[in-house]
């Protein structure tokens, strides 16, 4: 469990960011912006008092003397916080995109069983959207307290002044400014308190305003009438959050109105006393001037900078949430561990169970199989069988739950998994396509000559490399829209083909895994992919999921999987000769809508 | 004027969404003026007072200001906590809008590449720039100052109008000042623009679970986080630059106003000294003076603000424009149940392409067909789906169901005769059950049909059987189903619609043999009545089907039954056939 973090952590927090980024000379930028943006108003009290005075004495070039000096001397001041202003205006946007780096820091190569979390997810979003904003969590932070520093030191100055006049003003405007403070800090109770709801209700609501945002929704939405009732659910949920907004802003509300009781007091007072002292004629009209000025003044200003201190509080109680991710501890796939440098894979389960954290169903049942180096293995089974899911135990996404799992006799346990994850070309079901040039979503950035070539080659292996070049930038074209408008969209099949790509590009690949590639494309690219895939995995372990069968076919060894248990293994030849046999079903099921001899079609 | 036609349909637009909105801040404006001129009177009154030396007056005077001051704050409290409330009621209902827009406008647009982008900004005006709340609220306060300039005006002339001519020079100093600052800020916000989206957009993908796996068996990981910090830098950069820039422009300002004051100080004393007038006016003039210059520049940057933001709200206007009369209009036949349908010469290329993607399309299909369409990627079979759900309209030729071109039926009876599985389905994070039919109309009907498509054991397998939802985002106890298992729900969500023509486009691509059997199996109970378009690559579905169409580059090339065009050894479609089914002989 975390510490509760206090107020005093989080300023810890932005001047330990501010050293980290390099810019602590933001701390003395703050404090210079506190002494000069915070004696203009001071002159701006002190200094008509003289003005005034000579103008009651009828004193001409004395008046313009000091007018002069009140104007020339304010204009430095304002020049030279304006300059600070846009510095440090720039540096708040930058420190937050600068944590919005350290978060994404963080989440590289995080542990893929925090991904199952919903927990883990909540946490995140919430720690990212202290960053998101320019006037939340972090960003606002910093924004606040640059604005109330040089308040408060103003203050001081009213403080001083006024303690020459009279003291007791002082008093009651203290005591009614944090009185007024207290309040506001009790009326910001409750967004702290009814936070989590907010947030509950908010990320409903951002999931309706996605799906009908987004285009990809779109036929669905037309073809199954889905406008009228998303529309719906969007007002019902985006209700909910607005009801929250309004019961926090009238909650504010109710004690906003203690306001007025204070504003009655200190200002009824100043005036009583101020008049009072000048008809015992101790103070010039100047001085009524300038201590008028000074009460209303101080008394905006305490109000304002005790609403900001409250306001503080709820800006970093977001930012505690992006802390408290940062204290909490995760898992990552480091770099460590017993290193894989094998010739050849061969692995081995050994009466591996699995169930996916967080879950209590075991999608794995004692599974047992040996692939020996250079195998082709297939494995078959319905969904859910768990087949792709020892493809993740494969990857080094997970570890068993029970049993264990060897690569060339290193257990997955102790082993350094970006090391053999380089000898690994996976090509999963789902493919991704990245902003960046064809060539880059191959390679990855700034490819050597020799990388080049390879993923060229690796194009032309699949038959993708005529369609890249029929493109003006041929291989350095980019995918999508993000950078560049012109950009090209695949369609499914291409897509697949340059996923497979990828995987024929790692020369050093070992293992190759085939998670049902071909299932977006016709029959004859299909066909193309396996042949070519055949050439590829010659000399190298390969395991392939495929719902065709055919396609499987000539493996070494086929495991068929059924919820999670290994029910048969053996070779196509072997597992045909089981007569009731789930693999010999399952071929002769998906066969029989190719025979021709078939007397007449199940209909 | 463009924007100003914009700027008046955002106000009846918004004056629609909430009266009370623009009541209170009526009211406001007032309250606020009143406080402004208020805060200038009342120091000077009672020094006046003072000066001639009526201490019980300025008494009164003092009791009258504080509780004047106590009164205005108490409205000013509350009309601005319920124009706050209002204020969130209108943004919220213009965002139900906008998404109401964007899922009824023609299907045609969100393929457009131009229409993508004018959502994007659409959303970045409302979401990032807060555009229409800025404009809202700058009109009242535009109001406010416009009442406060006015009575202050007022006050300067009864004494000396030569004021208002030194106020006067500075203000058209700021005023050109600022617009060229505003130019520049708007050629910066357009470089900010472009450069914070990508950032934007390789953070998005870092954050996205669903990338994972890549990142760690490719170099993309690396493609992925290098671009996010070059974009991430650079717009460091450009803010930098950017808030650099305004700064300059600000200092400007400052020397402009404080020769200003020194001006009006300056004159303000000497006519008090010359003329006699007293503290009192020196105070209340120069106060007077000081607050119309910068009720003035307020003004002045508020309309600027105003303009600017009208601006940025023009892709939603964009937006609300784009037609979407064909998905609501009313007009129209009433669409009966599919007795044929046929396409007529049907030739169509994409918007803003040159490639016809079909080529003069004809092929008739009768009640209770089962057709199957094959060919190669690319080959045009999606279009047709995609025709026929009118997302588009024909470049030539015509659709015609039961012998009535499809675009004179009444498009929702239209749509309510079509069911489709999409080979991109999507499934919504609700409950199964309402994946399958959104009103729950009827449970039974809902259970039967996943039943028909295999999700029988599943669904007893969750605990809260059809009603688990379907996301763990939301809920503990959510699920996350395997591609196979949404591909038969998409697959149910269409069948069981009340529907006589339904559109399967590769509806088992994710699916197991044994699901895949099942399913063929099942084909009839599933369709019941249904007129079927089955478009697949796994040609064992050709054999459950009556007819199969084989499209070749935009072209019909062959209409008939499998067993007839199993022996043209030479055609494609043979060819697709043997390259499947070699292996299974």
């Amino acid at each position: 469990m975390e510490s509760k973090l206090n107020f005093f952590d989080v300023f810890k927090f932005h001047i330990r960011m501010l050293k980290q980024d390099k810019e602590g000379y933001m701390i003395g930028v703050y404090l210079l912006n506190m002494v000069i943006a915070g004696s203009i108003p001071l002159l701006a009290v002190v200094l008509p008092r003289y003005i005034i005075d000579s103008i009651s004495s009828s004193l001409l070039t004395d008046t313009i003397i000091f007018i002069a000096i009140f104007v020339f001397s304010s204009m430095v001041l304002s020049i030279i916080s304006t300059k600070l202003k846009a510095i440090s205006n720039g540096n708040f946007v930058s420190s937050r995109l600068q944590r919005s780096k350290m978060h994404n820091d963080k989440f590289k190569n995080i542990s893929m069983k925090h991904l199952d979390n919903s927990k883990f997810h909540s946490d995140r979003a919430e720690a990212f959207s202290s960053m998101q904003y320019s006037t939340h969590g972090y960003q606002g932070t910093m924004k606040v307290i640059y604005r109330q520093l040089p308040e408060i030191f103003t203050i001081i100055g009213f403080i001083l002044i006024l303690g020459f006049f009279n003291p007791w003003i002082i008093l009651v405007t203290f005591a009614c400014a944090i009185i007024q403070f207290l309040l506001c800090l009790k009326s910001k109770q409750y967004a702290i308190k009814n936070y989590r709801n907010y947030s509950d209700y908010s990320r409903v609501k951002q999931y309706y305003y996605n799906v009908t945002h987004d285009f990809s929704y779109g036929k669905d939405i037309r073809v199954n009438k889905l406008s009228n009732p998303l529309k719906e659910l969007y007002v019902e949920k985006s209700n909910k959050v607005l009801n929250w907004l309004k019961g926090r802003d009238l909650n504010e509300y109710k004690f906003n109105l203690f306001d007025l009781i204070f504003l009655l007091i200190t200002n009824g007072l100043s005036y009583l006393l101020i008049i009072k002292a000048y008809s015992e004629g101790t103070i010039t009209l100047g001085v009524v001037s300038m201590a008028v000025m000074t009460v209303l003044g101080i008394s905006m200003k305490l109000q304002n900078t005790f609403k900001e201190i409250a306001n503080l509080r709820e800006l970093t109680e977001s930012t505690k949430k992006y802390i408290a991710f940062f204290h909490r501890e995760y898992e990552y796939d480091v770099d460590n561990g017993e290193p894989v440098n094998t010739k050849d894979m061969e692995i081995l389960f050994d009466h591996v169970s699995f169930k996916y954290p967080f879950s209590d169903h075991f999608v794995l049942k004692n599974i047992s199989f040996k692939v020996k180096a250079k195998e082709k293995m297939a494995l078959v089974g319905i969904n859910g069988g768990g087949k792709s899911t020892i493809v993740k135990l494969l990857c080094g996404f997970y570890l068993p739950t029970k049993g264990d799992i060897y690569i060339d006799g290193i257990n997955t346990k102790s082993m350094n998994f970006p090391a053999y994850q380089k000898q690994l070309s996976v090509v999963f079901q789902e493919v991704n396509l990245y902003a960046g040039t064809i060539l880059e979503n191959i390679t990855g950035p700034n490819p050597t000559q020799e990388e080049i070539q390879r993923a060229i080659n690796a194009l032309k292996q699949i038959s993708l490399y005529n369609k890249v070049m029929s493109f003006k930038n041929k291989e350095n074209t980019n995918l999508l829209k993000v950078i560049d408008l012109e950009g090209v969209e695949f369609s499914g099949g291409e897509a697949q083909k340059l996923s497979i790509a990828r995987a024929i590009y790692k020369q050093d690949s070992k293992l190759i895994i085939l998670d049902e590639p071909t299932a977006a494309l016709d029959a004859i690219a299909e066909k193309e992919i396996y042949e070519h895939f055949n050439e590829l995995i010659t000399n190298k372990t390969s395991i392939m999921i495929s719902h065709r069968l055919a396609s499987t076919k000539f493996c070494d060894s086929i495991l068929f999987l059924e919820n999670g248990e290994l029910l048969e293994q053996g070779n196509h030849e072997t597992l045909m000769k089981k007569i009731d046999g789930k693999y010999r079903n399952m071929f002769t099921t998906q066969g029989k809508y190719y025979k021709e001899e078939e007397t007449k079609d199940e209909a | 004027m463009k924007h100003k036609s914009n700027l008046i349909r955002m106000f009846l637009l918004t004056l629609k969404l909430s009266k009370k909105f623009y009541i209170f801040s009526l009211i406001k404006a007032i309250i606020m003026a009143g406080k402004a001129v208020l805060g200038v009177y009342g120091l000077a009154l009672i020094i006046t007072q003072l000066a001639n030396g009526n201490i019980i007056d300025a008494m009164i005077y003092a009791a009258v200001i504080v509780v004047a001051e106590v009164i205005l704050r108490y409205l000013e409290l509350s009309l601005t906590t319920y124009t706050e409330i209002e204020n969130d009621k209108v943004q919220n209902e213009v965002t139900v809008l906008i998404s109401e827009k964007l899922m009824n406008v023609e299907y045609k647009y969100l393929e457009d590449p131009t229409y993508l982008d004018t959502s994007d900004k659409a959303k970045f005006a409302v979401e990032d720039f807060d555009a229409l709340n800025i404009v809202m609220k700058n009109s009242v306060n535009l109001l406010t100052y416009f009442i406060t300039i006015c009575s202050l005006i007022t006050v300067i002339i009864l004494f000396n109008p030569i004021i208002l001519i030194i106020i006067f020079i500075s203000v058209t100093l700021h005023f050109f000042v600022s617009r060229k600052a505003n130019k520049k800020q708007a050629i910066m916000h357009k470089n900010i623009g472009p450069i914070s989206r990508r950032n934007r957009y390789y953070s998005g993908v870092i954050n996205d679970v669903k990338y994972q796996k890549d990142f760690r068996m490719y170099p993309i990981s690396k493609l992925i986080y290098e671009s996010f910090y070059h974009y991430l830098s650079e717009t460091k950069k450009i803010y930098k630059k950017y808030f650099n820039y305004m700064g300059n422009f600000e200092m400007i300002y400052i020397v402009i106003n404080y020769l200003q004051i020194f001006a009006i100080y300056s004159f303000v004393a000497y006519i008090s000294i010359t003329q006699n007038l007293g503290v009192g006016a020196y105070i209340l003039l120069t106060a007077s003076a000081m607050r119309v210059a910068s009720t003035i520049d307020q003004f002045t940057n508020c309309f600027i603000d105003i303009k600017r933001n009208i601006i940025l709200l023009k892709p939603v206007f964009e937006i609300l424009d784009m037609e979407d009369s064909i998905t609501i209009s009313t007009n129209g036949l009433v669409c009966k149940s599919l007795e044929s349908l046929e396409f007529k010469n049907v030739t169509f290329k994409y918007p803003g392409t040159d490639k016809n993607v079909l080529n003069d399309v004809s092929f008739m299909i009768k009640k209770g067909d089962k057709v199957s369409i094959v060919g190669f990627n690319g080959a045009g079979k999606t279009t047709i789906v995609k025709l026929l759900s009118r997302f588009y309209t024909l470049n030539q030729g015509e659709i015609l169901w039961n012998g009535v071109n499809i675009n004179d039926y009444n498009y929702e009876s239209y749509i309510g005769q079509i069911s489709a599985v999409f080979q991109d389905f999507k499934l919504f994070a609700y409950s199964i059950s309402k994946n399958v039919d959104l009103l729950e109309s009827n449970r039974e009907h809902i259970k039967n049909s996943l039943c028909e498509v295999g999700l029988k054991e599943k669904i007893e397998s969750l605990p809260n059987g059809i009603d688990t939802l379907l996301s763990k985002e939301f809920s503990e106890n959510g699920t996350d189903l395997s591609g196979g298992e949404k591909q038969k729900v998409a697959i149910a969500r269409a069948m069981c619609q009340d529907t006589s023509l339904a559109i399967l486009d590769e509806p088992t691509s994710a699916l197991d043999p044994l699901s895949e059997a099942e399913i063929y199996e099942n084909f009839n109970d599933l369709v019941e009545n249904k007129t079927t378009i089955y478009i697949s690559h796994r040609m064992s579905s050709s054999k459950f089907v009556d007819r199969i169409i084989v499209l070749e580059n935009g072209k019909v090339i062959a209409n008939d039954s499998h067993d007839k065009l199993v022996l043209l050894k030479e055609d494609l479609y043979y060819k697709l056939w043997s390259a499947q089914a070699n292996y299974y002989i």
